[in-house]
């Protein structure tokens, strides 16, 4: 800790001496403390666990330092002092060490020198080359991004994840190899006009990286190549990319021969190795008023990349988008309908997933503004080893207004919403059909003051929701007070929300939550943030008998921060 | 003395042809087939020897279909050679089963090639022991059927992908929406919904990976939940972005990933409160 102040109080120092000098700095840095805790009656009760950790540091320096005409240097350090993790291979893991804590995915700590057409990229980095080879991982190493003229070069190599050792807890430590990458781009490219680019991105897991063996986590290897094909022509556009993967879900495997799934040299087949493609495209008109595009997504039940780890397989995806701007823009009208068909590898039960939305909205005159929504999805499934297949289907309808209307000292603001919601959900065993259906109506006054910095509102929420046998009713009212003060260098917020609940059958739950948020000015690049809020939750008897009638607890969180805009 | 010595040699005759007993047993068999081989308990297969002599023995192993068309054979020439000792010697999929023996045909081979797994349907998976030199069987035939389709992790509904959605509403409850697992067995499946806060400076999936979430529960066989949020979202700085996913797990909590990755979760979505 007290080497962290000490690195920012000398990285400050160093930005007041530049700041002599008058080089051109931009951007921001800061530091903000968080603070929680959680109380709650019966203590032993299980079903309300902390959910933001008890002390947090956060610090972000983020400045860019521009000297001279070609050269740039932006700095991105963000981190924690407390970083914990839930999910993902760091989840559970407490004692880090500090190579651990620099490449915990909580933190980053990048800059990325540039001079005119050539940067260099060192540390932690989120580079997303192509939508199915790698862009969803942060990965500290060190790289090039090249770009004379149309040209592209890039390359980057480094690790996502340090190798974490299995612990029994608790919490338990599932552990993680060390996983390295190296990705690769080349093409060319003129933004708004065309694109060709080919992509190689490959990831390892380092097996030696702990000891012992992690039990139950394979190591994985995964290679994919692509390619992006852009095409830009006055309203037409057309963008694509094909992508082949080989993955490699288990490297304790034997390698093999009989089975065709190697790309040596960059990858060597194994019994566990898969190979498949991905696919997508979109082709379309746009225009100031109307805009039309049809996009088809495919991913193979084999494709796999490091770069995208939680990426869905096995599944086409077609959808036409559309706009619409009417009435000099007043009027907006945007849709979609799709189709996602799962499983053309046979391997499971086929599935079809039907999705269309529209939203049309209209300002009607300077007063007046209205939405409404529409969303419908479907979900179906063959039978397989059921009397019946799944069918789930939801709809969704919303329409919602604003009206103002002013006055000589003041202008009196409505709004409100109104969400009607079905979801049918279809039993496999016997063909029933439960429709559960929500209703939520929204309900807000503000009144707004020309010559004061008074902005008092009040809001009113109902929501319904009705099962056979069951229903949920929420009812919140919430009351706001905004205003300046301190010369008009402090802006406060204020609110206080209660909320009633309902369950059928069971006394009333009860909520009530208050906040406070203040940003004080202090120079005209300092500012300091103060938030507070309390939440205090009181259950009626709808947990008996696991825990007794009117149990309750109370959140409190606060934050406070300094933030410096270069 | 020539009696003795025809005596003997019956002795020894039999004893060379005696059968060796052998049990086979499958065990909840992944679609993924190279899962089978990490897993000891998937496949077990005991082979008993009754002599007292340690003999050699080959496995031939091959994959059916239900009705009878040959999906795989193991290649004899490449087989492992076992010495069986006196007692019982076990067997794993590793043995039975080996991937880079065995000789896939047609559009089977294609399809393992491409996702690592064979086409859903019911297989017959026959099992014996050979004489590595003559190719003689020294047991019986055993064979098993079973039933295999790949698990499809839940996909997100809604809120929809980069949906907005207002600070007033979102203040008292926000509707999550996913599909289920399929197949449906009749196995519990926990949902475990996870909602995450992607603070200022943060990427989507660095919030997922990085930070405590907001909301971390389980929904026992429903793909639906109501969350009441409790962040006094209104007066803080606004439009705030969060990412969610789902986990599936089995009534053990173990994460039922074998499709789209070991963690079980659906590929994440991001929402945005805001004033509207």
């Amino acid at each position: 800790m007290k080497k962290i102040c000490f690195l920012i109080c000398s990285y400050l120092c160093w930005t007041q001496a530049m700041g002599q000098q008058n080089p051109p700095v931009t951007g921001t840095i800061g530091v903000s403390y968080e603070g929680y805790h959680l109380w709650k009656e019966p203590s032993a009760w299980n079903g309300m666990n902390a959910r933001r950790p008890a002390n947090q540091f956060r610090f972000n320096i983020n400045p860019v330092f521009h000297l001279g005409k070609n050269f740039t240097l932006p700095v991105n350090f963000n981190f924690l002092t407390n970083p914990v993790s839930f999910a993902g291979p760091y989840s559970g893991l407490k004692d880090q060490s500090l190579v651990q804590w620099i490449s915990n995915p909580a933190n980053s700590f990048g800059i990325n020198p540039k001079y005119k057409w050539a940067e260099l990229q060192l540390g932690t980095q989120y580079l997303k080359y192509s939508d199915l080879s790698t862009g969803d991982i942060g990965i500290f190493g060190a790289g090039i991004d090249l770009r004379p003229g149309a040209y592209r070069m890039k390359f980057f190599t480094g690790y996502s994840q340090q190798g974490i050792n299995y612990y029994t807890g608790p919490p338990i430590v599932p552990g993680a190899y060390q996983r390295n990458h190296w990705m690769v781009q080349l093409g060319r490219e003129s933004e708004g006009q065309y694109a060709l680019l080919f992509n190689l991105a490959k990831g390892k897991d380092q097996l030696q990286s702990v000891s012992p063996a992690l039990p139950g986590t394979p190591g994985e290897e995964g290679f994919v190549a692509s390619l992006v094909g852009d095409v830009y022509s006055g309203k037409w556009f057309w963008r694509s990319e094909i992508a082949r993967s080989y993955f490699t879900k288990d490297l304790s495997q034997p390698k093999t021969s009989t089975l065709d799934n190697s790309f040596k040299p960059f990858i060597e087949g194994r019994n566990s190795t898969m190979q498949d493609w991905a696919g997508k495209a979109t082709m379309g008109r746009k225009s100031e008023k109307f805009d039309l595009s049809y996009t088809t997504r495919y991913t193979g039940a084999g494709f796999q990349t490091t770069g995208y780890p939680y990426l869905q397989q096995d599944k086409w995806d077609n959808t036409v988008n559309t706009r619409l701007a009417l009435w000099k823009k007043k009027m907006n009208i945007v849709g979609s309908v799709g189709l996602r068909v799962n499983n053309l590898s046979k391997t499971t039960l086929k599935t079809k997933q039907f999705i269309g939305n529209a939203n049309w909205t209209t300002q009607f005159n300077e007063r007046l503004t209205m939405n409404l929504g529409y969303n419908n999805f479907g979900f179906t499934t063959a039978s397989g080893t059921n009397p019946y297949g799944v069918k789930n289907v939801s709809t969704d309808i919303s329409l919602s207004s604003s009206y103002n209307l002013p006055r000589e000292k003041m202008m009196h603001m409505f709004s409100n919403s109104l969400n009607y919601s079905l979801y049918d959900e279809r039993d496999v065993n016997t063909g029933l059909t439960t429709t559960n259906k929500s209703f939520t109506a929204m309900l807000a006054y503000t009144p707004a003051f020309f010559s004061s910095s008074l902005s008092p509102d009040i809001s009113l929420v109902y929501f319904n929701n009705a099962l056979p046998g069951f229903t949920n009713k929420l009812f919140t009212i919430t009351t706001g007070l905004g205003f300046d003060a301190f010369k008009s260098k402090a802006n406060f917020k204020t609110d206080l929300q209660y909320t009633l609940g309902k369950l059928s059958g069971y006394s009333a739950n009860k909520n009530l939550q208050a906040s406070l948020h203040m940003k004080y000015q202090l120079t005209k690049k300092l500012a300091w943030n103060v938030f507070l809020s309390g939440n205090h939750f009181r259950y009626g008897d709808e947990l008996m008998p696991s825990a007794p009638d009117g149990t309750r607890y109370r959140e409190t969180n606060y934050r406070t921060g300094l933030q410096y805009k270069f | 003395m020539k009696i003795l010595f025809i005596g003997l040699l019956c002795i020894c005759q039999a004893t060379a042809f005696a059968q060796i007993a052998t049990v086979l047993n499958l065990n909840k068999p992944s679609a993924t087939l190279s899962e089978w081989a990490r897993n000891t308990s998937t496949i077990v297969y005991i082979a008993t020897n009754p002599d007292p002599m340690p003999r050699q023995v080959i496995i031939r192993t091959e994959l059916k279909t239900t009705d009878g068309a040959t999906v795989a054979t193991k290649d004899l020439s490449q087989a492992e050679v076992f010495q069986l000792r006196d007692g019982n010697t076990i067997f794993s999929a590793k043995e039975v089963l080996p991937l880079h023996q065995m000789n896939f045909s047609g559009s089977y081979k294609s399809t393992l090639e491409r996702t690592g797994k064979l086409p859903a349907g019911a297989y017959l998976l026959e099992v014996q022991l050979l004489n590595p030199t003559t190719l003689a069987p020294v047991s019986a035939l055993q064979t098993r059927s079973f039933f295999l389709t790949a698990i499809q992790l839940p996909n997100l509904l809604m809120p929809v992908d980069k949906d907005s959605i207002d600070v007033l509403v979102a203040s008292t409850v926000i509707t999550f929406r996913w599909t289920p697992v399929t197949p449906r067995t009749a196995e519990q499946v926990y949902y475990r919904l996870q909602v995450f806060e992607i603070l200022p400076f943060q990427q989507p999936l660095q919030a997922l990976r990085g930070n405590q979430p907001l909301l971390d529960v389980e929904v026992r066989n429903q793909q639906q939940y109501y969350w009441r949020p409790q962040l006094a979202l209104k007066t803080d700085t606004l439009p705030k972005k969060f990412i969610w996913t789902i986990q599936a797990m089995n009534g053990d909590r173990v994460p039922m990933g074998t499709d789209a990755n070991a963690e079980a979760r659906a590929e994440p979505f991001m929402f945005i409160i805001r004033k509207k």
